[in-house]
């Protein structure tokens, strides 16, 4: 009886320590969300069961039935992008881990059964329940520990959900350039087309050699084959984007152009220090920091004991009568007495807090360069839009007069044309590089919210 | 340009100029232009000169000598209507005053320089002493800007000269600073001349849409002028039938130009080098004045309208591009679609020749400060001229000494050329009859004199 009476205290005092084994994976998600916070709009949902994959389906068929603005890429990517429903499953991992550190480890039964050669004896019986002592002693540090892991792995998980944000970005703002660039290399094209119409006409009336005909088509056609490059690029950002929206390319209703820049940039108090405060890569590397220093305090306390058994035994001997009692384990601190791994685990907080720090300066050089790079592209758009191209439609219809006087011919004026619609090009990878630079300063500073532009991109006159 | 400028071109050719004279610019012109419309022999029994578009400078005799006085300045000038520019020249116009005395007189020519930098002038062909020869660093000291200096000679020839500067004298000559000299005989023509026409040849890199000459240009000019105007701003000339006519023509620009007069046999009676003995003329209808040269031809007037112009055919057109493609039977009918889809408001032109854009210059618009290649009309049509062409009116009626504008010659009945056959013309374009012409759709408030 006593025996039992033992098992069963022993038995409870580990449930009660922890053996509460449900792991509740919804709440470990949505604590992935709260990390995110304002820096993403867009729902997230981990499509973890059929039900919820089916309504997650449905909603990304919706988005796709209207021209995609970049809010309803990136929600699409959040849906339905494969790889970050992988790294969603890591937080179930982590979480069942937490878990898991939060459970003693379970008490070791020995059964021993001797016969004897004295029959009327009976068999030499012994029980012994063992349960690890430093277990018990260990486990809220260990939970600290693992409590450590798990948000790391949350973080990690929402910096992913924000790389990924980041990637539709730049791969949408990379599609519609390349839309917005294959229609002016058309226009282009054209400009060489009706120069080739028009040399044509000159050529079969004898008044150009078979030099400039010649010199004429193949200009044509060098144009030609810029229209097939711009037309491939097109293609490849399409599919670029819709690999990460995980969806046919052919069911992407892309815009024609580029948004136009808004009126003015984001202005960003304090960037650096923002970005080493909001960003998730940055509060991983302090948060790994900070669960090395737990393991190292940890090591450092118990660095004498490896390994201490605590256990009841209860023995029946031949003269039938039981002997109880308590039994210690202990491994001596004689040869090894915690020294190595104690400076195992201090080296790894010095290596994790000089990752941190190398992090924090790549961090703040990032910021800075994606400042310079939206302010350089706003810059060289701005004079585009509002000094270069003017200038090209004020050379066109100069040279259109000259025309007029019989001063220049109709080459003249279509290379004019030509010159005219190649500096809109040139525009439109001014407003690719801005979106493109403010997609990098998004991600710089940790995540922004998308701003949605108001305006599309104005059409070329 | 508006096309009612332009307009007004048209209407002083076709006659609307009789009112306000000779000038194919009328009262803007004139208010530039003393001459008077009417001359007579002067005291010492000379035909003053008449320099078209142009003046005669006046002098003060002090002492029995005759004192002029040129200013070295810039200013804008005109071409025509539609095409001003920066140039230098003498008392704010170019060529300068033409210079005229006669042969004995003794002359102080005072001048002063305007200009930023220093000038001289050199006195063309004229015999004088080495030091009034008028070459700085040569024959003297350069007149420094605010500077006036004094030439002092006497005249112990006749003929048609030139003055220009010879002190930076490829730019100062090629911004306009250029004029005639003109020595009469001191006894008085052998066959004596009723009218005495100056007509001094010019070019000019007036590049289209710029309002500076360029002087760097050795070539391909823009601008081929008589008295530095271009037709249809070049006055005419007049006279009455059987009058002795003299043109004298100097060229200071960088070609040479073969002077063409229409319905004339004219006789070469002289240069730069003085009158030639009359067993030396030679009977021509086009002399070639060479670069640097002086020519005088004399004739006796045949009624008519008669085209007095270089004929360098290019010489007679204004702006033009000499590197275009030649659109000369060239249909572009095909390729319009694509070209007008690209260019609206494009235009082919030229597949039949270029005449037509005489007209199409009415309404296109063209570079600034830029005229049309080919401009002016007559009695009959589009004269599709411009540089260096103009008209001489020889009228049986033309009063002795009057220069003004008769009008369009009214041929004698069976003397104009006509129609045997072709296709009946839409009646817009019948032959013009000068006498039934209606001016009253010109606009004439809408004209822009304020550059004069
Ligand atoms: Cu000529």
């Amino acid at each position: 009886m006593t025996f039992l009476y033992r098992l069963t205290i022993t038995s409870a005092l580990a449930l009660s320590l922890g053996a509460c084994a449900t792991v509740d994976q919804k709440a470990a998600f949505d604590g992935v969300r709260t990390t995110i916070g304002a820096r993403v709009n867009q729902d997230l949902i981990w499509r973890h069961d059929t039900a919820t994959d089916a309504e997650v389906a449905a909603k990304v068929d919706a988005l796709l039935a209207n021209e995609i603005a970049l809010e309803s890429a990136v929600q699409i990517a959040l849906f339905n992008n494969r790889a970050l429903q992988a790294r969603y499953a890591e937080i179930g991992i982590a979480n069942a881990d937490l878990v898991a550190a939060g459970l003693l480890s379970n008490p070791v039964l020995d059964i021993m059964v001797r016969p004897t050669t004295n029959p009327a004896s009976g068999a030499n019986l012994e029980f012994g329940l063992a349960q690890s002592v430093l277990d018990i002693f260990m486990r809220p540090a260990r939970k600290r520990a693992a409590q450590a892991d798990f948000d790391r792995a949350q973080g990690e998980v929402a910096s992913a959900v924000i790389n990924t944000v980041a990637e539709v970005r730049e791969a949408y703002v990379e599609a519609l350039g390349a839309r917005n660039s294959l229609r002016v290399v058309e226009e282009v094209y054209a400009a060489a087309d009706a120069s080739r119409d028009m040399a044509a006409a000159f050529h079969s009336a004898g008044n150009i050699s078979d030099l400039q005909w010649a010199e004429e088509q193949a200009l044509t056609e060098d144009t030609a084959a810029l229209v097939d490059d711009a037309k491939l690029k097109a293609v490849e950002t399409a599919e670029a984007l819709a690999a990460l929206l995980n969806v046919d390319a052919s069911a992407l209703k892309l815009p024609q152009q580029l948004p136009a820049l808004p009126q003015s940039d984001p202005s960003i108090a304090n960037a650096e220090t923002t970005a080493l405060e909001k960003r998730l890569d940055v509060a991983a590397k302090r948060k790994a920091v900070t669960a090395r220093l737990e393991t190292l305090r940890l090591k450092t306390s118990w660095r004498l004991w490896h390994e201490a058994g605590l256990a009841v035994s209860a023995e029946r001997d031949g003269d039938k009568q039981w002997a109880i009692g308590p039994t210690l384990s202990l491994s001596l601190p004689i040869f090894d007495q915690g020294g190595p791994e104690v400076a195992r685990a201090a080296a790894e907080v010095l290596q994790a807090e000089n990752e941190l720090k190398n992090l924090e300066s790549h961090v703040r050089a990032d910021v800075r360069t994606a400042l310079a790079k939206v302010e350089t592209a706003r810059r060289q758009a701005e004079r585009y839009n509002k000094t270069i191209l003017p200038l090209k439609q004020d050379i066109l219809r100069l040279k259109q007069e000259r025309y007029n006087f019989m001063l220049i011919g109709v080459f003249d004026v279509l290379v004019a044309k030509r010159d005219e619609t190649s500096a809109y090009m040139n525009y439109v990878n001014t407003v690719r590089a801005y979106w493109l630079a403010r997609a990098e300063l998004a991600n710089a500073i940790g995540g922004a919210p998308i701003e949605t532009p108001s305006t599309a991109n104005g059409e070329k006159q | 340009m508006t096309s009612s400028r332009r307009n007004f071109f048209w209407s002083s050719l076709t006659g609307l100029g009789a009112s306000v004279g000779a000038s194919l610019v009328g009262r803007a012109a004139l208010a530039q232009d003393p001459q008077p419309q009417t001359s007579a022999p002067t005291q010492q029994g000379y035909t003053p000169v008449r320099t078209l578009n142009g003046v005669t400078l006046p002098y003060e005799m002090k002492d029995g000598v005759k004192e002029f006085h040129l200013t070295a300045e810039e200013f804008e000038h005109e071409f025509a209507p539609g095409s001003v520019a920066k140039c230098w020249g003498y008392n704010g116009r170019t060529p300068g005053p033409t210079i005229e005395a006669v042969e004995g007189d003794r002359l102080r020519i005072l001048v002063t320089n305007n200009l930023k930098e220093h000038t001289s002038i050199h006195w063309h062909g004229i015999l004088l002493p080495s030091g009034m020869d008028g070459v700085g660093g040569l024959s003297q000291p350069h007149i420094q800007p605010g500077e006036t200096f004094a030439y002092e000679f006497t005249l112990r020839q006749h003929g048609t000269h030139m003055y220009h500067p010879h002190a930076d004298e490829m730019v100062q000559m090629a911004v306009g600073m250029m004029g005639m000299f003109i020595i009469h005989p001191k006894n008085g023509e052998p066959k004596s001349i009723d009218r005495d026409y100056v007509i001094l040849m010019h070019n000019w890199a007036l590049h289209p849409g710029t309002y500076r000459p360029d002087p760097a240009v050795m070539q391909d000019f823009d601008l081929w002028t008589f008295n530095s105007k271009v037709f249809p701003a070049i006055e005419h000339m007049v006279a009455r039938t059987n009058e002795r006519i003299r043109i004298r023509v100097g060229n200071l620009s960088m070609w040479n130009h073969p002077f063409h007069l229409h319905g004339h046999q004219f006789h070469v009676t002289g240069g730069d080098g003085g009158r030639w003995p009359e067993a030396q003329w030679r009977s021509e209808v086009t002399e070639i004045i060479g670069v640097g040269q002086t020519r005088d031809i004399e004739f006796v007037g045949i009624p008519g309208d008669w085209a007095v112009h270089c004929h360098m055919s290019h010489h007679t057109m204004n702006a033009m591009g000499h590197e275009i493609p030649n659109t000369l039977g060239v249909n572009q009918a095909e390729a319009m679609q694509k070209v007008s889809a690209l260019l609206p408001g494009y235009m082919a032109m030229g597949e039949n020749g270029m005449a037509e854009h005489q007209d199409h210059s009415g309404h296109m618009k063209g570079p600034k400060n830029t005229l049309p290649m080919m401009m002016g009309k007559g009695p009959f049509g589009n004269l599709e001229m411009g540089g260096m062409f103009t008209v001489i009116k020889i009228r049986d009626d033309q009063p002795t000494g009057d220069y003004s504008d008769p009008g369009w010659y009214k041929n004698p009945q069976g003397t104009v050329a006509y129609k045997v056959s072709g296709p009946k013309r839409p009646s817009k374009a019948a032959p013009v009859d000068h006498s039934k012409m209606d001016h009253s759709q010109m606009d004439h408030s809408q004209m822009d004199h304020s550059q004069h």
